[in-house]
């Protein structure tokens, strides 16, 4: 049975999705949003953390019976056994999608990284600049409610302020920006989407530590407001919908096929069909359409749908300090170091974002303490000494798209409603390997700097960052979308996520998928009355 | 950024060396101090919450949450034998002040003791209480002593008690 029939079909009701559905229907349009997880609740997803033993952020926010994500803890299941360490990023699936969990960081890409190719002679160029974007950085700020230093020039040049003025650095980071100021090292506030004043019905941060998994307040954004919003404005959210099909008639997308958890499976028509389902989700669904025309798996004549997978290294150093810098009060992320992002060195290894981690890991301080029986005495006195005197650094380094860094489907593994789960194959270049010991002997520097003594290293291939895997370019030979996220090959598909950015510098991601959001509402309100083709 | 789950390589090593130690002891005794704990501590309350005064330094604990503590450990096959043993050598009648500012002589204790204490503590610090058998649950965020004992340094994680910009200053001390 044919359901609906609405001008734009958005699959996916994260940030990208739910952003995309506000503007459209706010313009006029008939906007359906299909979502495969289910309703979430910020106070529930509070009590389950605190109720749960083992508090990481999916014992916030439940999983579904119907759907499959990747748990932290058994990321085998979702996406098969991996060569260690494994890349594994991480997602959940619901109203507001991934946003729910995340910290909130909002850099912007600097200009530079658009122009990888042409300034350094590594990765590739997007085919569209930081001017054409600029704008539209602007308008994602309000959305997302962005805090900032609107004086301080972090290389990506702006022609509007922030919405509210930035969020005040940590006393440790102020210790450290005090002693650092001397060896030429910058320690600024990162733009965050959290509030440092009243801002849209939410509240200020209160400084609960818990951005991820879950934000008391509401001070921090996530994307459950904007599906909210496109409630109240109209657009129809079908939550627990698993799109697994797209149809096609020729070139053209003419349905969408959505299961529900009974497995019952419903046919959707519009005249536009955006994905926004995450650099995971949406190739997998891409791949899961192949036909006898499209036998490659739906907009990938180019071969490059699942390729070119990229994302941040991540390291974290926890040191201990001279002094008592009381970490963990606070955001659980608040600055980052300017110098590291850019400069002649990225013709030779990756570039870093550096900044400071303000989560204090009480938990495992505590039983990493309590191991030794020298500390069986006036324990809470010991560990309030080590909270206090200690720190930690972070870096988050860039990848270049390669296109053995890919995702298939799995021959044999299915989800719930039996659709074939992910498969990845990943490692990193000799360029980001150039880079990380780079920046973990920075770290170590600027650790040295401070006095501290290095206590542990945290190492991870995935920030969670995932990018790169239906890419935009202006050749359908090597590219997945153009610059609007129109499919080469599908002329009413289109993708918006981290899945179209062609590289992904070093600014975490949401802010940019955010602006390709909104400008892809801008085309498709033009395109949609005419004015545009 | 990623968040790390929590490790319990120690729980699993040290319960082997429990396993072996089981001693079938009844367990009203401890079940009946613990109903009484409220109104008159009986000496066997006095002394469990000398030995967690003088292992953590906190000097008050919030009632519930000792209560659900020690109804966990009751149903652990050898928890209640233990917490015997552990009390007859790190809190013997009659209970001294002096001692209870001194480090506790973990060579007074055999293996078994060891982990207990250590488990006691754990779940003391941490309010989550791990349990091979029965699962691991947690018997109280809020009262935890990572969280409630170190208010004055760190609000209680996920709760909105102070104001915005208040991370720019040391706590008052
Ligand atoms: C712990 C953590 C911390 C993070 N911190 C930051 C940060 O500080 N800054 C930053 O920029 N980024 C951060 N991120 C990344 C950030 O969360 C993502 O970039 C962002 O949420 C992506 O938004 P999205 O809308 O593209 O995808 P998602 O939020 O993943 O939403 C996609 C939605 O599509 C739905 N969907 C998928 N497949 C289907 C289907 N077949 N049918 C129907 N619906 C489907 C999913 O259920 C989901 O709800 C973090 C991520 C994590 C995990
Ligand atoms: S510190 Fe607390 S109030 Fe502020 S954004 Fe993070 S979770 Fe929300």
């Amino acid at each position: 049975m044919t359901m609906s029939d609405a001008d734009v079909l958005i699959i996916g009701a994260g940030v990208a999705g739910s952003l995309l559905a506000c503007e459209l229907q706010q313009a006029g349009f008939r906007v359906h949003l299909l979502e495969a997880g289910g309703a979430y609740n910020r106070q529930q997803a509070l009590h389950s953390y605190r109720q749960a033993w083992n508090r990481n952020f999916q014992s916030a926010w439940p999983d579904w019976p119907w759907t499959s994500v990747p748990h932290l803890e058994e990321p085998e299941h979702y996406y098969g056994k991996q060569p260690l360490p494994g890349y594994r990023p991480a997602f959940i699936k619901g109203e507001g999608g991934t946003t729910r969990v995340w910290t909130g960081m909002t850099p912007r890409f600097l200009p530079e990284d658009f122009r990888l190719y042409s300034h350094y002679g590594v990765g590739r160029d997007w085919p569209l600049d930081y001017q054409q974007l600029e704008p539209w950085y602007v308008q994602a700020e309000h959305r997302l409610g962005v805090a900032g230093n609107s004086n301080q020039d972090q290389g990506s040049p702006r022609s509007a302020p922030y919405p509210m003025p930035e969020i005040p650095l940590t006393y440790a980071e102020l210790w450290m920006a005090n002693k650092l100021k001397k060896h030429g090292i910058q320690l600024i506030s990162s733009p965050a989407a959290r509030n440092s004043r009243q801002w849209q019905q939410r509240p200020p941060c209160c400084g609960s530590n818990t951005c991820t998994p879950v934000c008391p307040s509401g001070a921090r954004y996530d994307a459950g407001v904007d599906v909210q919003r496109a409630k109240s404005l109209g657009v129809r959210v079908s939550l627990q919908h698993v799109v697994w099909k797209l149809e096609h008639q020729d070139r053209y997308i003419v349905a969408v096929h959505a299961k529900k958890p009974d497995g019952v499976s419903q046919r959707y028509t519009a005249k536009c069909i955006v994905l926004a389902c995450n650099s995971i989700e949406t190739p997998r669904l891409l791949l899961m359409s192949a036909t006898e025309t499209y036998p490659r798996g739906l907009a990938n004549s180019s071969d490059q749908v699942g390729r070119n997978l990229m994302d941040h290294v991540f390291l974290r150093y926890r040191f201990a300090t001279p002094e008592a810098v009381w970490s963990g009060r606070g955001p659980q992320a608040v600055g980052h170091f300017l110098h590291g992002r850019y400069g002649a060195f990225r013709r030779r290894y990756a570039a870093a974002k550096l900044f400071v981690s303000n989560d204090a890991d009480v938990m495992s301080q505590t039983t990493h303490m309590l191991n030794d029986p020298a500390n069986w005495y006036q324990a809470v006195e010991r560990l309030r000494h080590s909270i206090s005197h200690s720190a930690a650094l972070g870096a988050e380094i860039e990848t270049l798209p390669t296109s053995d860094n890919r995702l298939h489907l799995d021959a044999q593994r299915r989800d719930p409603l039996g659709l074939p789960l992910p498969r990845i194959d990943y490692a990193i270049s000799e360029y980001s390997e150039r880079g990380e010991k780079h920046w973990h002997e920075e770290l170590l520097r600027i650790i040295a700097l401070l006095g501290g003594t290095p206590l542990k290293v945290k190492r991870s291939l995935s920030a969670h960052h995932p990018c790169g895997t239906t890419r935009m370019g202006d050749s359908p030979r090597d590219s997945v979308v153009n610059a609007d996220g129109q499919c080469h090959d599908h002329p009413n598909l289109y993708i918006v996520g981290g899945s179209v950015f062609p590289t992904i510098g070093t600014a975490n991601p949401t802010l940019t998928i955010a602006a390709l959001s909104l400008r892809l509402a801008a085309h498709l309100k033009a395109v949609l009355t005419g004015k545009s083709s | 950024m990623p968040c790390q789950p929590f490790p319990d390589r120690l729980r699993r090593k040290l319960i082997k060396t429990v396993a072996t130690a089981w001693l079938s002891i009844p367990c009203y005794p401890l079940l009946y101090s613990v109903q009484a704990m409220a109104a008159t501590p009986t000496s066997q309350t006095r002394r469990i919450l000398w030995l967690f005064q003088r292992l953590t330094g906190v000097k008050r604990f919030n009632h519930r949450f000792i209560q659900q503590l020690l109804v966990a450990v009751k149903h652990e096959p050898s928890g209640t034998d233990h917490l015997h043993r552990v009390l007859s050598k790190l809190a013997p009648e009659p209970l001294d002040n002096d001692m209870a500012q001194l480090p506790i002589d973990i060579g007074v204790l055999d293996d078994g003791e060891r982990w207990f204490v250590q488990h006691l503590l754990i779940s003391l610090m941490t309010g989550i209480y791990f349990h091979e058998q029965r699962g691991n649950f947690t018997l109280s965020y809020r009262y935890a002593l990572m969280h409630d004992a170190l208010q004055d340094i760190r609000p209680i994680p996920g709760t909105c008690q102070q104001h915005f910009g208040f991370w720019q200053h040391p706590p008052a001390q």
